[in-house]
């Protein structure tokens, strides 16, 4: 934008004309410079407070490219590529869940199948032995899959009968569900469980949640051992004593991840704890201390309610 | 007594039959919607076992002819949808229960029996096994003429072994009826063994312990003559 012609600098009549011209060509050039920066830098903040403001977390959200038409092109192209990466992954959760769908019906058909053999009277002891065995595994692989099936429920978010629940009434009851179970490891239970804690959520959701926390405490505790299950403002806290745990602690929400000398856990329950949590923005955090291991869950305020 | 199962799985509609037999019921199959919306049609059953999801048509419509054709059959859905929703609308449109997919044969026979109960008192108000008598209203059992102090849950494992008298039920079975789905395995056998075995004692006392005999390694058996 700053273009002399050549000739124009040839022709000058003197040295100091020269000079001026030369200054006010380097002058042109830099205030060119400047106003191209000062543009740049507004388009880019514009961008910037355009992607700031965008969470990429509802489905089929785009970037908006209204505040940066400079940006189009490239905006466009990501919201392209964005597109097709959702594609994507609604396919292979599309493929996860019909897999494990279709995986119930051969299931099923295999545990009848063994409970008709079970009813037959030529049954030895070795072929009665050799099919508890079968029915075993069958079991496993039955609830591993019911599981899987929970999970891609919960991230496909097939979970609409929310209600208000009373986190501490919940858990009293699940807690006094297990109570015979409880009872016969020995294990003490201390709670402080107060009703008011109100939280919007699908109810099934809420429960499997809280089983599974209760579920988690009783299988990892000690024999005479304890939990402690505390309700505080928000926060809830369950506490048992239990193993050391080798390895780091971050990755105990994976899928599969478990003790490897029990060979009870599926190693998805906490799995399951930590997509119900992050479905519904509940703070978790796992925290280990001295043979004691602690879960906390945070339950955040509920949105204020919208006045338009 | 007489019952119409409905379900599109061939493999499993023949082993609910050969189960359901030797409870002495005649079966009635359908493998598809028409079959089974003929046969609904023409003829009046004491039970229906009704899948939801078959070829040519939704086994909801069903459930409502057959509910509207006589209020005393027992109907219960198997269906592998289990969402709340599903269920609810199951039984809004005249289910008597709702059975997900994949269950126990046990619990299928036992669910039958409970909800045939309900319905006509066709199982009467107790069952008897010679001087072992439980009586199913008030939840109690007595032996030879006395009560038995019996815990909760020994009562409905009791029942539920009674309910598939003289068949071997699984330990796996007898949790997820007790507990549902969500019950840890190793956790509610040892459970389950503990209950039994107080149990057994308690019938032993009064010279009843022999009905439950233990199947080594896989469940127990309710053993009657």
């Amino acid at each position: 934008m700053e273009y002399w012609p050549a000739s124009a600098l040839r022709a000058a009549p003197g040295k100091n004309i020269g000079m001026e011209l030369w200054i006010a060509l380097l002058g042109g050039v830099l205030a060119g410079a400047l106003a191209g920066w000062a543009v740049f830098r507004w388009q880019a903040r514009r961008l910037w407070r355009n992607l700031g403001g965008i969470k990429l977390q509802r489905p089929g959200e785009q970037l908006a490219a209204a505040g940066a038409p400079l940006l189009r092109p490239a905006i466009e192209q990501l919201n392209l590529l964005l597109q097709q990466m959702r594609q994507e992954y609604q396919a292979t959760k599309q493929f996860t869940q019909d897999a494990s769908h279709e995986l119930q019906t051969p299931l099923a058909v295999i545990k009848a199948h063994i409970e008709l053999l079970l009813q037959s009277p030529r049954l030895g002891e070795q072929e009665a032995e050799a099919l508890g065995g079968i029915l075993r595994n069958v079991n496993r692989l039955s609830r591993l899959n019911s599981a899987l099936i929970l999970l891609s429920k919960i991230d496909n978010q097939r979970f609409p009968d929310v209600e208000t629940v009373d986190i501490g009434l919940l858990l009293r009851e699940i807690l006094e569900n297990f109570e015979d179970l409880i009872g016969l490891q020995k294990i003490e239970v201390e709670c402080s469980l107060p009703s008011g804690l109100k939280f919007s959520m699908s109810a099934s959701l809420a429960e499997i949640l809280l089983a599974n926390l209760v579920q988690n405490a009783i299988r990892h505790n000690l024999r005479g051992g304890f939990i402690r299950a505390r309700l505080e403002g928000r926060r809830l806290e369950i506490t048992n004593p239990g193993k050391v745990l080798e390895g780091p602690t971050d990755t105990l929400f994976e899928r599969f991840k478990r003790d490897p000398d029990s060979e009870e856990g599926l190693g998805l329950g906490l799995s399951i704890v930590q997509r119900i949590c992050k479905l519904y923005g509940l703070g978790l955090q796992y925290l280990h201390r001295e043979g004691l291991h602690t879960l906390l869950i945070d339950f955040p305020n509920p949105a204020p309610a919208n006045s338009g | 007594m007489k019952v119409l199962i409905v379900e599109d799985e061939t493999g499993l509609l023949e082993l609910i039959v050969r189960y359901l037999k030797r409870e002495g019921y005649v079966c009635e199959t359908a493998a598809t919607f028409a079959e089974g919306y003929r046969k609904a049609n023409n003829f009046d059953y004491d039970c229906a076992l009704v899948d939801l999801n078959l070829p040519g048509g939704d086994g909801l419509r069903l459930v409502r002819m057959l509910r509207q054709e006589n209020t005393q059959t027992g109907i219960i859905i198997i269906s592998a949808r289990d969402s709340v929703e599903e269920r609810v609308r199951g039984l809004e449109e005249g289910g008597d229960d709702y059975l997900v997919k994949p269950f126990h044969l046990s619990e299928l026979n036992a669910r039958i029996k409970a909800v045939m109960r309900r319905k006509t008192g066709e199982f009467s108000k107790a069952m008897t096994f010679g001087g072992l008598v439980i009586n199913l209203d008030e939840r109690s059992v007595s032996a030879g003429g006395a009560m038995l102090k019996l815990t909760k849950k020994e009562f409905d494992i009791l029942l539920y072994l009674a309910r598939n008298k003289n068949r071997v039920v699984t330990k796996d079975s007898i949790a997820e009826h007790l507990w549902g789905d969500y019950m840890d395995e190793a956790a509610s056998f040892d459970f389950i063994y503990a209950h039994v075995k107080n149990l057994r004692k308690k019938l032993a006392a009064h010279g009843y312990g022999d009905f439950l005999k233990t199947i080594y390694g896989i469940g127990y058996k309710f053993e009657v003559g």
